[in-house]
């Protein structure tokens, strides 16, 4: 520690924060800031509370000039903490991060010393962002948690290069996200002012009580920006980054609205009026990073699709299962059952009164998908739309969560699944993971009476089973998809698996009906599956296939849930290596 | 439970509303559409804690959002026996 008072002091609010706080004060130390100029910093850490409340010595190896306050008001807002620290800090120029769950993006303390300078009665900020690709808050739905969000934070190698957090935060995978900086804040997790502002405003109101401080944070940027002859400073291009915690203001709950409400109705009895964001005109600090401006470019690409893209899955479904041509292919169907019953010609008449029904049987069909047995759909797949739609969030998965690897079917009669996956990279510019089609594109092989009863769905190929591969791959064709990326395994599972040359799977989907193509596929295919990697069973619902995966499962000490898609289709997500496939 | 005055409520809103989104009151009329004033669906649960705690009664969170205007708002306070 320096004699002199350093010049910048950084209050960091902890509470529970065991796993996120390293990262956070990571993420402000010297070896990851960029560019700071030659200036004293401390960090002072204000514990509010937690069990296990943190200690100097954690971390001892930042390097930081670090105290650790506890705060013991028993309180769950932060606002005593907040103000606790602000009082011991010794600085000239003060920041809040008033959860210290978030991380810095590097350049954040250069700005934020820089843009200070330029005004007399400067409230610096930036923008808050959070990990993961969709809002924390639906964590419930997209089933986020701290481990996907360690797998994330691994994808990036972090703390290597910061400004990668861009890469996997929800805020700039939304396309109009860079507009966070552009639009008047109303309060920050990273506010820097000097003290006299701070001293000014006597610190944060603390009649804010609720869990997190409710509108605390906003109320004193407010009040801040009301004071006279003040001057707010958005840093642009930084930012900090909210980690998953359970303890989180933003993601304990997954009811946002009674929370903004309870904060609302705290909000109207603190202050007897309205919230008002800050409406003077503001300054705009632009961090040139050309970093950065990649990051958003990719970030565009490889993000969550827009609503343009999520139209083209959608048109790509209905095109896959044929629904434009329903109501043919049910006169078509009606017809042909009425013909084949009668042996004549003459009494297409009959199958006026067949449509209504098969109309009704087709479309439930291509809801819950069709073993074919009442004659071939016209559809690129027959699994169905449940089928699909589950295919599509586990593609969607491992797209947001960047687990690596290769999707491949096991089984593609006309390549519908393998097209829809397909179709999700190329809407998405990804051309990095290739789509592996394996099949004998002459229909199932003979049945193996011993292993599958008495089901032998090879004796259909005649009907359609058998699909050359010709003609899947101008289904590819026919919707622009045919790429670089789209690589085709003729043959006998049995054969072609154990040396195909793929390094590792994030889609593994699985559909050959019998207890050999089953068995084949998970034997010579599993272990390159990834951790966080799905798995896809299309027919469960033949005992044989069950059975060829109960077995598979039971003896590679496979424990992850089965989760049921519909009356057939399952699938399991891989976990990481402990606890999946044990290495023989 | 007394019922509030509508006078009251009225003025309430309309103060509440302009402060709010920095508008004059005198263009919170009866008929002016709060989606065309300006507020969005968070402001409408932010109204709705206010209105709570203002007023001491508990609303559904949906009070500002299936109201178009205030006259609307009005009535269906009216309607649920809140307002005079």
């Amino acid at each position: 520690m320096t004699s002199a008072p350093p010049f910048l002091s950084i209050v960091v609010i902890s509470f529970e924060m065991a796993r996120e706080l390293p990262r956070t004060l990571r993420s402000l130390s010297r070896s990851y800031q960029l560019d700071l100029p030659d200036i004293d910093y401390e960090v002072i850490v204000v514990d509010n509370g937690s069990a296990v409340p943190p200690v100097e010595a954690d971390f001892a190896d930042l390097g930081l000039d670090l105290r650790v306050l506890q705060c013991k008001t028993g309180s769950r807002s932060p606002v005593e903490a907040l103000n606790m620290g602000l009082a011991a800090c010794r600085g000239a120029l003060i920041g809040t991060m008033i959860d210290g769950a978030r991380m810095a993006s590097p350049g954040l303390l250069c700005a934020a010393l820089a843009a200070a300078k330029t005004h007399p009665r400067p409230i610096v900020y930036t923008a808050s962002m959070m990990l993961g690709h969709r809002p924390q808050w639906l964590a419930f739905e997209t089933g986020y948690d701290q481990s996907v969000e360690d797998r994330l934070l691994d994808s990036i190698e972090w703390p290597k290069d910061g400004y990668r957090l861009f890469e996997i935060s929800n805020g700039l995978a939304k396309l109009d996200a860079p507009l966070c900086w552009y639009s008047p804040g109303y309060e920050s997790n990273a506010l820097f002012m000097p003290r006299a502002l701070w001293d000014e405003l006597g610190g944060y109101c603390e009649e804010f009580q609720i869990d997190g401080g409710g509108f605390a944070s906003a109320d004193l940027f407010g009040r801040a920006a009301a004071l006279d002859g003040t001057k707010v400073i958005v840093i642009g291009g930084e930012a900090t980054f909210h980690q998953y915690h359970s303890k989180s203001a933003s993601t304990a709950h997954q009811n946002v609205e009674p929370q903004l409400r309870a904060f609302a109705k705290e909000y109207q009895r603190v202050r007897k009026g309205p919230f008002k964001p800050a409406r003077n005109p503001f300054w705009l600090f632009q961090v040139n990073n050309p970093k950065l401006t990649r990051q958003l470019e990719a970030s565009g690409r490889h993000g969550k699709p827009d609503a343009v893209a999520e139209r083209y899955v959608e048109l790509l479904k209905q095109r896959l299962l044929n629904t434009a041509g329903n109501e043919t292919e049910a006169r078509l169907r009606a017809l042909e059952a009425a013909v084949a019953k009668a042996g004549r010609a003459d009494l297409i008449e009959t199958a006026k009164s067949g449509y209504r029904r098969e109309l009704n049987r087709l479309v439930a069909e291509k809801r819950e998908g069709s073993w074919g047995e009442r004659g071939i759909p016209s559809g690129l797949t027959m699994t169905g739309r449940k089928r699909l739609d589950a295919l599509a969030s586990c593609v969607q998965r491992v797209l947001d969560e960047r687990i690596p690897g290769d999707f491949i079917e096991c089984g593609v009669w006309r390549g519908g699944s393998a097209i829809l996956m397909a179709g999700m990279l190329a809407v998405r510019e990804i051309s990095d993971r290739r789509v592996w089609l394996a099949d004998s594109f002459q229909g199932l092989p003979p049945a193996n009476p011993e292993k599958d009863g008495a089901f032998d769905s090879s004796i259909v190929n005649a009907k359609g089973l058998a699909v050359s591969q010709e003609t899947v791959q101008a289904n590819f064709e026919e919707l622009g998809l045919l790429g670089e990326n789209i690589r085709f395994l003729p043959g006998w599972f049995s054969e072609t698996l154990p040396t195909a040359p793929i390094e590792t799977i994030a889609i593994l989907r699985l559909d050959g009906d019998f207890y050999d193509s089953t068995m084949d596929a998970l034997t010579s295919l599993y272990a390159k599956v990834a951790p966080g990697g799905f798995v896809i069973i299309d027919d469960y619902a033949l005992p044989f296939c069950r059975r060829a995966v109960e077995e598979f499962r039971a003896a590679h000490g496979v424990r992850e849930p089965i989760e049921k898609i519909d009356y057939t289709g399952v699938f399991w997500r891989k976990a990481a290596a402990k606890q999946g496939i044990q290495e023989p | 439970m007394q019922k509030l005055d509508a006078a009251k409520v009225t003025e309430w809103i309309q103060s509440y509303v302009s402060d709010f989104l920095d508008i004059p009151a005198t263009k919170i009329t009866p008929d002016a559409r709060f989606d065309e004033l300006g507020l969005d669906s968070a402001d409408s649960v932010i109204i709705c804690g206010a209105f709570e705690e203002q007023f001491n009664v508990e609303m559904e969170a949906t009070l500002f959002l299936r109201n178009a205007n205030l006259a609307e708002l009005i009535a269906d306070l009216r309607a649920s026996g809140y307002v005079a």
